[in-house]
């Protein structure tokens, strides 16, 4: 059980930026989360909020330019892989680490039969012969429900959800650590959606895998996730338990989220939307990121970095508005 | 698959009688009497009528395109050449071999050379590779062949003599006329390469490929190159029509008997069996690359492939 608590992965001070046109973009400014073996962690928030980048600076396949990592450590299990050579980081890439993508449409490549795909990564990270890892990946197939016999047949045979779970078993061929999920049901519909959540979370608990899980679906996330990190313009403002975030929401952004999705109970006649939109990442304002935008904003919020207050134990959230209750 | 490619047999035989009817019909408006001009100046009104006669060109037009469609499709036979008097395909069987050797191995250059070119500059984007292979390019495309040709003989002929100016003798004389046939087509199919990987290069599944661990030049040759080599192929296939229907231009410069060259002569002399049989010649190299370029997307691409087995099942289940 020992093991089990210690922390597996851990990033620290991430900061990742774009240039274009000679603007810089801050796609993520300083983000810091750990993470224990076999846990699952949720980032949401809107598109573009740099979740995705986050999940990419970490397997460090971020196409530089225009990507840039500023700042950051990142660390698993003892080994610093932030600092690890292009080729060792070959290595870990799709053996400890892997990654299911957003799109299964356009995440497989159209010429190869999707045997091929998933094989090709086993025998990068396995000393296997052809023809084991070829076994393997019908295995594979099998455990995502896919029949082995269609190992040989092309991603324009399949239908969109059958692609993504192709991806997801290409992922888990070769047994990761750490397998970090970029909204891997935002493509399907809900029904599918379902499926592909319950067997993320089947093959999860029998590998004993650690996963982030990208998405802005708190559906998702309630059914899946352990800790919640909400993210907005690139940086983590409430990080806490599932039951701390659905429970008692602190940030102002993430009482909005909340308040944007439609409840069961009650009767109310409309959603509440978050006024305003996300700051441009070109420009954005200073002080707490989110001041434009929040109905609680003081002058306070205005200027200087926001520290991260921890309102319970394990709970922290970067708002001026629990500074007494931190001090 | 076998099926698909007879299919696209019998479609070039007929594309191969409407080119017979155009180059028959355009030959037949074409304005001047054969006669007069094989004959000359000096011939006497009889004379013209007399050789009109032998030549069969007093006939009807419908007469002289039954003979015509006849002599091609059914028996197989082109005539003899109105001014040498020898049959067109004894010429042809000379010359043929010129014009082959200098299309196909040019063909071959292009295709390598310009696909290489476009990879390098594709996958270095922005980086030197790039510039420097970009730069190349566009002063190649920009140079007509024949002006090339030109240059060429005055360097390496006139200037260092290390290269014949003009006609066959021995393998040498191939060098210049190949350079000059390609390098355009290699400029052309670099950028069109570059562009087809730089799609490539962002797409989903490249990344996917990096996420697996893949390494770089693996990545380059089992994903971004097959995908990248669709548009790319295409260009070729219409090149090779083009370095063959071209061959005029290049043949006329080093004065090499090839097809190119004869058809000329056909031409500026109303020799029409020799115009005829030439332009038949070019019409079935340009079908034949066709064909290929379409067999090799289907090898290429499944869902093309699939496209005609899935036909060939539905017809084997109506059946």
């Amino acid at each position: 059980m020992s093991e089990k608590n210690q922390t597996f992965l851990e990033v620290k001070d991430l900061t990742v930026i774009y240039t274009a046109n000679k603007k810089i973009v801050q796609a993520v400014n300083h983000v810091s989360f750990s993470l224990k073996k076999g846990e699952t962690l949720g980032l949401v928030g809107e598109t573009g909020a740099g979740k995705t980048t986050i999940a990419r600076s970490i397997l460090r396949i971020l196409p530089d330019p225009p990507a840039k990592m500023l700042g950051g450590e990142i660390t698993m299990d003892g080994v610093k892989i932030s600092a690890l050579s292009e080729e060792e980081m070959r290595k870990i890439r799709g053996g400890k680490i892997s990654m299911i993508f957003q799109d299964p449409m356009t995440a497989l490549n159209p010429l190869i039969c999707v045997g091929d795909q998933i094989s090709e990564g086993l025998m990068l990270h396995s000393d296997i012969s052809r023809d084991e890892a070829r076994k393997k990946a019908g295995e594979m197939l099998e455990m995502v429900g896919i029949p082995a016999s269609r190992y040989v047949e092309y991603p324009f045979e399949f239908s969109g959800g059958m692609k993504q779970r192709v991806v997801i078993a290409m992922a888990l061929a070769c047994n990761p650590d750490l397998l970090l999920a970029d909204e891997p049901t935002t493509a399907l519909d809900v029904t599918i959606q379902a499926q592909v959540l319950d067997l993320i979370a089947d093959l999860q608990k029998k590998l004993h895998t650690s996963m982030i899980l990208i998405t802005h679906d708190l559906g998702v996330v309630a059914q899946t996730c352990d800790n919640v990190a909400t993210v907005y313009a690139g940086e983590i403002i409430e990080y806490g338990t599932k039951k701390d975030l659905f429970l008692n929401p602190c940030h102002p952004y993430t009482v909005g989220l909340f308040d944007s999705l439609p409840s069961m109970v009650g009767d109310e006649e409309r959603l509440k939307p978050i006024a305003g939109l996300m700051p441009d990442p070109t420009d954005l304002p200073q002080g707490c990121k989110f001041n434009p935008r929040c109905p609680y904003a003081t002058e306070k919020c205005r200027s200087g970095e926001v520290p991260n207050f921890e309102v319970s134990d394990g709970h922290f959230c970067r708002c001026w508005k629990y500074a007494k209750e931190a001090i | 698959m076998a099926r698909y490619i007879l299919k696209r047999l019998l479609s070039m035989i007929l594309i191969l009688i409407a080119a017979a009817f155009l180059i028959f019909t355009i030959l037949y408006l074409t304005p001047g009497e054969p006669a007069r001009m094989l004959l000359g100046g000096t011939a006497t009104e009889d004379e013209v009528r007399t050789m009109a006669h032998t030549l069969g060109t007093d006939r009807s037009y419908m007469e002289q395109l039954g003979e015509f469609m006849i002599n091609t499709f059914v028996r197989f036979k082109f005539g003899n050449s109105w001014l040498y008097k020898v049959p067109v395909m004894q010429e042809m069987n000379n010359r043929l071999p010129h014009t082959i050797t200098i299309g196909l191995i040019s063909m071959i250059l292009t295709a390598l050379i310009g696909f290489g070119l476009g990879i390098i500059a594709g996958t270095h984007e922005g980086k030197w590779q790039d510039s420097v292979t970009m730069a190349i390019t566009m002063l190649l495309v920009s140079m007509p062949n024949f002006w090339l040709a030109l240059l060429m003989i005055i360097l390496f002929s006139v200037n260092l003599g290390w290269l014949p100016a003009y006609g066959i003798d021995s393998w040498t004389s191939y060098i210049m006329p190949i350079v000059a046939s390609t390098l355009g087509g290699v400029a052309m199919q670099a950028r069109q390469m570059r562009s087809a990987v730089l799609d490539v290069v962002r797409a989903d599944y490249v990344t996917t490929a990096r996420a697996k661990g893949q390494t770089e030049r693996k990545i380059t040759m089992r994903h971004i190159l097959p995908n990248a080599a669709m548009p790319a192929i295409t260009m070729l296939g219409g090149h090779l029509g083009g370095i063959v229907g071209g061959s005029a231009i290049i043949e006329s410069v080093f004065s090499i008997p090839g097809v190119g060259l004869y058809m000329l002569a056909g031409i500026n002399a109303r020799d029409y069996p020799v115009v005829r049989t030439c332009v038949l010649f070019f019409a079935l190299v340009s079908s034949i690359a066709m064909i290929l370029t379409d067999i090799g997307y289907a090898y290429l691409d499944p869902r093309i492939k699939a496209r005609y087995t899935n036909r060939k099942r539905k017809e084997e289940k109506e059946a």
